[in-house]
């Protein structure tokens, strides 16, 4: 038995939600979605029963984004063994390295249940490791190998339950995907508090919001040049931050509307002239996403990993610093820039080149590539005017519009993130990005949704 | 010509998130409705509350 088999065997053994036998309607997808988002919400508040606030190992702001994650709570892990699981699988498929073909209804059913089994094997490995971690020091030292195993305990239940949820909605009981909710209500919540919040949360590194410190610096008649650019505490939201993130939200929603057109014309429209659109951000937030979650990946077995092993924490350190910016005893503004200039550029082509690398593998593991899409065409009965249809010719014709595309926005996007994250963009320029593409992912989603059921027939046609 | 059922099995189920899964074939052993998941989650944290409030940690 291949390890692909037994993690497989691991997936189909474990619980799992039922599909629905009747599609849900869209209110009835927009309960279940609600109900899933309320209770990550509240996993994400209660705290971990048996470890106090001074041992809760802080996690990072890229961290906490990415994984939507929140420090010392039943949401410690958040969907990190999800998301690490599902790229490790994703990798090693489009590079070939698992053989899997995604061709075979069997192998499409096999590749999913691998990932749900490795991201039970993370979830078990980093909640014994949190367990042991957390527990470790402090009053608790009589007996932290019982304390360790009730805390890893609620870890492992928890995670599996984000697990859970996320594959309730994906199975077509809600909208969308879980991780995907629980990553912008994260986002979503950082950016409120960085604008509102009135008071600070230091185990979660956020700060007193950027209103409530201009109305107090009004009131007390104190300087107000000292919020237009943070130069003093780590984590302080300014006006320069507050511009860039009002102006980052317009600037992907403009980028996320533009299309590259390609004329075509379809058989079954008996021949009519139409234009399919190729998003001008090709690959979406992917490359950003993929990076994001391996630098945050260092960071979290590198901190773990300090308490158990000091000589692999030093290596982890020494790649970790790579990824994080800016760097954790500076503010989190462009200021940071003046303070640590080598930084910035390090972590600028780290950040860019990994974009890259990730994007271009994306189109392939996606069935973005142009044979992929090419095949569809054909099958799909849609001829280019002026061409065979032959699969080998549109496949050569998508090709220079695909790849092209694919690498400009994996550019594109991994430039917003970085220059985002030095200005000092409220929530990290990751986490706008993602925020903001998924919301707009949603509101198709939710307009598509919405005719399908104010038009029965769109239904049929569609095939739903 | 392939059939509107065809081509939507074609098509991956990519999440927001970059996570592609494929849920048309369930072979999962155990399986349960939502509604008893999200009660057994309910009761987690009910639980976990319930233990901080009333039990000191050893």
């Amino acid at each position: 038995m291949s390890f692909t088999d037994f993690l497989a065997s691991l997936g189909q053994y474990l619980p799992a939600v039922a599909k629905p036998t009747q599609k849900p309607n869209l209110s009835q997808k927009l309960m279940w979605s609600i109900i899933a988002v309320v209770i990550y919400l509240v996993m994400a508040s209660v705290p971990l029963y048996g470890v106090t606030s001074s041992s809760i190992l802080g996690n990072f702001l890229q961290e906490e984004v990415i994984f939507a994650s929140t420090a010392g709570t039943l949401a410690q892990l958040g969907i990190g063994p999800i998301i690490t699981a599902g790229l490790i699988m994703q990798i090693l498929v489009g590079s070939k390295l698992l053989n899997i073909d995604l061709n075979t209804e069997e192998s499409k059913a096999k590749f999913t249940e691998a990932q749900k089994g490795l991201a039970f094997l993370f979830i078990l490995v980093e909640s014994f490791l949190f367990g042991y971690v957390l527990t470790r020091g402090g009053s608790s030292a009589g007996s932290p190998l019982d304390l360790g195993l009730i805390v890893a305990g609620q870890l492992v239940l928890a995670t599996f339950i984000i697990l859970l949820l996320d594959e309730m909605i994906q199975k077509g009981w809600g909208l969308g995907s879980g991780v995907s909710l629980f990553i912008l209500a994260g986002v979503m919540k950082i950016i409120f508090w960085y604008m509102f919040g009135v008071v600070t949360v230091s185990s979660q590194d956020l700060p007193v919001g950027f209103f409530p410190n201009l109305i107090s610096i009004l009131v007390s008649h104190g300087n107000v040049l000292s919020i237009v650019v943070n130069t003093t505490k780590v984590f302080e939201p300014d006006l320069v931050g507050l511009i860039t993130t009002i102006s980052l939200i317009i600037l992907i929603v403009y980028l996320t509307s533009i299309n590259i057109q390609i004329p075509v014309t379809s058989q079954k429209l008996r021949g009519i002239r139409r234009t399919i659109p190729l998003n001008f951000l090709y690959v979406s937030s992917i490359p950003v996403i993929f990076v994001s979650v391996l630098g945050a990946d260092i960071q979290l077995f590198s901190s773990m990993a300090s308490y158990v092993s000091p000589s692999v924490s030093g290596i982890l350190s020494a790649i970790e610093s790579a990824f994080i910016y800016p760097p954790a005893n500076i503010p989190h503004s462009v200021y940071a820039v003046v303070l640590d200039p080598l930084g910035a550029v390090e972590y600028s082509i780290v950040f860019i080149v990994l974009g890259i690398l990730f994007g271009l593998v994306w189109v392939e593991v996606a069935g973005l590539d142009p044979a992929t899409q090419a095949k569809n065409l054909v099958e799909a009965g849609i001829e280019i005017p002026g061409m065979r249809s032959n699969t080998k010719i549109i496949e050569g014709l998508l090709a220079k519009y695909i790849y092209p595309l694919a690498f400009f926005s994996s550019v594109i996007v991994s430039v917003i993130a970085v220059g985002a994250t030095i200005l000092g963009v409220y929530g990290t320029g990751v986490g706008i990005l993602l925020a903001v593409t998924i919301a707009m992912q949603y509101y198709s989603l939710l307009a598509y949704e919405r005719s399908l059921e104010m038009y029965p027939l769109l239904k049929r046609i569609v095939g739903e | 010509m392939p059939s509107s059922k065809k081509k939507k099995e074609d098509v991956p189920l990519v999440s927001m998130a970059g996570l592609i899964r494929y849920y048309e074939e369930e072979n999962e052993k155990i399986k349960i409705s939502p509604k008893a998941f999200i009660i057994a989650s309910i009761v987690l944290i009910a639980v976990v509350i319930a233990l901080s409030a009333l039990v000191p940690p050893p």
